[in-house]
């Protein structure tokens, strides 16, 4: 898995490339760390994530998690139709705030 | 949805429970999918009691849930509707006494024999009361939010309460406190989906799911608390495999191996507890029959 992250301002672009599971999402966890230093937005761009596991939501919840404490946010955008209905089936998609197109 | 994985990684197993939940049970699962959203504020609370534990949030509830799910395999689909209900909701709750409120904690603990525990724990304090019998609030916490839940019955309930006080300490074996709870719509066995669930409680110690995100062990000032959260960060990992646990260890220094090692052979009795419940109590198995302690070098 590669990742990319850009900021503008103090808003953190995170887009990760491939699959985020057991194996991947504690590296995406441990370069999230110093990324986030002083940023009030955090938005994960999963257009070219084409597998998330419990331990790649995990991530995404905890990345919430923290900037709820920071009064800040976290916004999933470009989700496809499987990490939809992986939000879906777990519950999460009320839970956290995901942009959808449609 | 495809479940059945791609590449290994033990990925054929994710979400097993809430995909079978929905497909059988829609409406028990939009009940779940409304819940986590609650859940997801309620469970932050026990950072209130204690503040330098590692992480009881919604995340150790995912994970939990996410070993359940490892735990049971292919028996997922054995499981009934009801019985997915059940679990996945225990996942989520069996916790939720460990961030109790003041006012609750107060209304609650006269059922609990609070002054004889305190008469024998003159040392004790409030925030160990609740840690002892955070499971039997958890319980007291579940039936009185039960509509705030959207658990839809009785039996439902019953059977969520029980299971997530059978996290810890209850005895799984006692049929009466344990039954099997016959519906229409299929059985709830509530001793062996208790037994799944404190083993997968249990086995949450792995490192990488207490994420640096969220945790600064910094803030540790008390021996026992560092030292306790050496033991967690040398365990890296804890991976469950079709007929055995493995924890992946690599001691952050070498004088923690025994308090390592005392921990492992814990969750080794408690395999074997759970083992023999489910074995016991229901017509179902856990099947993996050890716990195996792989210490690697530091170098690696």
């Amino acid at each position: 898995m590669t990742i990319d992250f850009a900021k503008d301002g103090t808003t953190l672009n995170v887009r990760p490339d491939g699959s985020l599971d057991s194996v991947t999402a504690p590296e995406l966890d441990k370069r999230l760390v110093p990324q986030i230093e002083g940023i009030s937005e955090v938005i994960f761009d999963l257009e070219k994530v084409d597998y998330v596991s419990s331990s790649g939501l995990r991530v995404l919840v905890a990345t919430d998690q923290v900037m709820e404490k920071r009064k800040g946010c976290m916004k999933i955008i470009h989700a496809g139709p499987y990490i939809l209905e992986v939000l879906d089936m777990t519950g999460l998609m009320n839970a956290l705030t995901v942009v959808r197109e449609d | 949805m495809e479940s059945k994985e791609r590449n290994g990684s033990g990925r054929e197993n994710d979400f097993l429970l809430e995909l079978r939940l929905r497909a059988e049970a829609p409406e028990l699962h939009r009940r779940v999918a409304d819940c986590v959203t609650v859940l997801k504020q309620a469970l932050k609370s026990y950072a209130a009691w204690f503040p330098s534990f590692t992480d009881h949030s919604a995340l150790h509830s995912m994970d939990v849930l996410e070993f359940c799910n490892r735990i049971l395999g292919d028996q997922a689909e054995k499981l009934s509707p009801r019985e997915c209900y059940v679990l996945i909701m225990s996942c989520y709750l069996h916790d939720i006494g460990m961030g109790i409120s003041e006012k609750d904690y107060l209304s609650f603990r006269d059922q609990l024999d609070w002054t004889g525990w305190f008469a024998d724990h003159p040392e004790g304090d409030e925030t160990w009361f609740i840690r002892e019998f955070h499971h039997e609030f958890s319980g007291l916490l579940i039936r009185k939010y039960a509509a705030l839940f959207e658990i839809p019955d009785e039996d439902l309930l019953f059977a969520i309460v029980q299971v997530s006080r059978g996290h810890r300490k209850t005895d799984l074996f006692d049929a009466g406190a344990y039954p099997d709870l016959q519906a229409r719509d299929g059985v709830v066995r509530t001793a062996f989906l208790g037994a799944v669930l404190r083993l997968a409680d249990e086995i949450d110690m792995g490192a990488d799911r207490n994420p640096e995100l969220l945790f600064d062990p910094s803030g540790l000032t008390e021996q026992r608390d560092i030292d306790s959260f050496g033991v967690h960060e040398s365990i890296r990992t804890v991976e469950v495999r079709e007929n055995r646990i493995v924890f992946h260890v690599r001691p952050k220094e070498p004088r923690l191996i025994p308090q390592i090692e005392h921990t492992v052979e814990k969750i080794r009795q408690t395999l074997e507890y759970c083992r023999a419940a489910a074995t016991a109590r229901s017509d179902l198995r856990i099947p993996q029959e050890k716990v195996v302690l792989e210490i690697m070098n530091t170098e690696e």
